[in-house]
């Protein structure tokens, strides 16, 4: 009896059965049950990510606080927890404030048009098994190719408030990113390699030991879902913070946040937006945050995969086991421990020149990546015991001698050549 | 042909009227996002996902902001309205050349042309034809790209910097 009701619990399937057992129940109607099915996919996202938006300016504020020795919001609610629904009331209630020179058409569209990309790339995040909103071939050159969308936005946000801090934050903001898209483009190159697909849900399957997840002992399964991440290679591990690092330019956080750097242009692109505008790009933000967290998490980090207590599931022999976590359980806390490491850095880093900014793009990270993905080709196509020494020799010593390459060389006096 | 290539084609061919009437500069390069974009839409009503996935990420990601700075970059560009050079004829011919050699094109393509019932990752088979058949034209792009590269390199140099290259040498 137990036997079998062990069999066939699974706490990692329990959403796909819902799913399931949704679409059977109005299998009559193929019309109503597929709506039912897009719904099921897409409300979730809709509704989580605000959420995790409200979590996530908790947590930057508190942390900030307990970084820079203050106690951070602690008026509203126990901690301070009701802090982002009354910063959403005032948002709300705040006058929306269109400067009379503004395009006013780009400047009511240019917030809207800035949240879109950042829910539609969350359609190829695999949340969990067979979690994956949209089954797509091409799910990581999707990720960025409508993830490219979210810099122009930015610039139209710039240029249609009519007013020097945006102009300047908006330019800032498309040079800083057209440089960082190369690295963290070509930072996620290798895991696609290794996987021989785009698809976001075949690159987290390559890294679960499938032999040693469905047999053996709980030691070898938990090893075989964990070890089996690519950050525990040379390449990965080199690429996992090559894609790390470019993806905080490529989100404006500190220390790359130079578009809106408060002591320089006020808010940059932000400035002239007040009220709801405002938080919609915040809240565009922050989905971006946590889209490329999760992407970041999918691509080197197993995705959903993680240390588990493993059962047979009792289908099939080749059904995968069932597990105690559900997969998006390990994947959110992938996503929120990256965010922390992003808070942390934000409270200890100072704000990068611009000079630097482009030449740590072009000078360091650039030529790294590319080393990188030869790296991984050598790993990936020799057998173990010449795969890691050469990996390893190839990424250390890319890195080694750009670090070399690029030692400053005292410092003199800027030249200010266009100023 | 479905409603939605219609409805992709339509929305493409608008912005395009769009993005070379419009008399401001900006409005225009936004208008030629929208076409980028489209161009996207046409590549997956052909099931060519992968061309759309490539479209967007190339044109409206690095073409598109490229264009940008040359527009900021220029003087008096944003302020000043942009009016037609009214060059009617000779529109009217470069138009009818340009379009002509594309449909020579496309008709030539269509001859040998299978287009898949359902998307497939083309990515193989790009990298195989790239790769074995055309990468003459692969290799001539990319010394054609690099020449590039370096001439921009040569324009952005400071003054004076070519030609005391060699003292430093000597010295």
């Amino acid at each position: 009896m137990m036997c079998t009701l062990a069999a066939t619990f699974n706490p990692d399937r329990v959403l796909v059965g819902l799913a399931e057992w949704v679409t059977n129940a109005l299998s009559a109607w193929p019309a109503l049950s597929s709506l039912a099915l897009i719904l099921m996919s897409t409300v979730p996202l809709v509704a989580i990510f605000p959420g995790c938006f409200a979590v996530a300016t908790w947590l930057e504020r508190k942390g900030l606080g307990r970084f820079q020795n203050r106690i951070g919001p602690n008026r509203t609610g126990p901690f301070g927890l009701l802090q982002p629904a009354a910063d959403g009331i005032k948002m709300l209630l705040k006058e929306d404030i269109v400067p009379a020179q503004a395009d006013k058409f780009f400047h009511f569209w240019a917030p809207i048009l800035a949240v879109v990309p950042a829910f539609l790339v969350l359609a190829v995040i695999p949340f969990g098994r067979q979690m994956v909103p949209a089954q797509l071939d091409i799910g990581v050159l999707y990720f960025f190719g409508v993830g490219s969308m979210s810099t122009l936005v930015v610039f139209v946000a710039g240029w249609a408030s009519r007013n020097k801090y945006s102009m300047l934050g908006g330019m800032r903001a498309i040079a800083q990113v057209v440089s960082y898209e190369a690295a963290l483009v070509l930072a996620a190159v290798p895991p696609i390699m290794a996987a021989g697909s785009m698809n976001t849900a075949h690159i987290v399957e390559s890294q679960i030991v499938a032999e040693w997840v469905s047999g053996g002992n709980i030691l070898v399964q938990n090893a075989g879902s964990l070890l089996g991440w690519h950050v525990f290679t040379p390449w990965g591990f080199c690429g996992f913070l090559l894609f790390f690092v470019a993806s905080l330019a490529e989100l404006n956080r500190s220390p790359f946040d130079l578009p809106e750097a408060d002591s320089e242009l006020v808010a940059g692109h932000l400035t002239e937006f007040s009220g709801f505008k405002y938080a919609l790009f915040f809240l565009a933000e922050y989905v971006n945050l946590f889209a490329i967290a999760a992407l970041a998490a999918t691509l080197y980090l197993g995705g959903w995969s993680g240390p588990n207590f493993f059962w047979p599931a009792g289908l099939a022999e080749s059904a995968p086991p069932a597990a105690l976590v559900p997969g998006f359980v390990w994947l959110f806390a992938k996503m929120f421990a990256m965010l922390g490491v992003m808070i942390w850095i934000r409270a200890t880093f100072p704000r990068l020149r611009v000079d630097q900014l482009m030449g740590f793009a072009w000078k360091f990270l650039l030529p790294l990546a590319l080393a990188n993905i030869v790296s991984a080709a050598f790993f990936i196509r020799l057998p173990w015991w010449a795969a890691w020494p050469i990996s390893l020799g190839l990424s250390f010593g890319a890195y080694a001698a750009l670090c070399v390459v690029n030692r400053q060389k005292g410092i003199g006096p800027r030249e200010y050549r266009y100023a | 042909m479905s409603i939605a290539f219609y409805i992709v084609a339509g929305l493409t061919l608008a912005s395009a009227i769009a993005a070379m009437s419009l008399s401001n500069f900006v409005h225009a390069i936004l208008c030629l996002m929208v076409f980028f974009a489209g161009v996207a839409g046409v590549f997956l009503t052909l099931n060519a996902d992968f061309l759309a996935g490539a479209q967007m990420l190339l044109y409206v990601g690095a073409v598109g902001v490229l264009l940008i700075f040359a527009i900021m970059f220029t003087r008096n560009a944003v302020s000043e309205l942009f009016r037609g050079s009214g060059g009617w004829l000779s529109g009217i011919v470069v138009a009818t050349l340009v379009s002509s050699l594309i449909i020579a094109g496309v008709r030539d393509a269509y001859s040998t042309a299978v287009f898949p019932e359902v998307a497939q990752s083309s990515v193989k088979a790009l990298g195989e034809a790239l790769s074995g058949r055309h990468l003459g034209a692969l290799v001539v792009t990319g010394v054609l790209l690099t020449a590039a590269m370096i001439g921009a390199v040569l324009v952005a140099l400071p003054a004076g910097a070519v030609e005391t290259a060699p003292e430093e040498d000597e010295a």
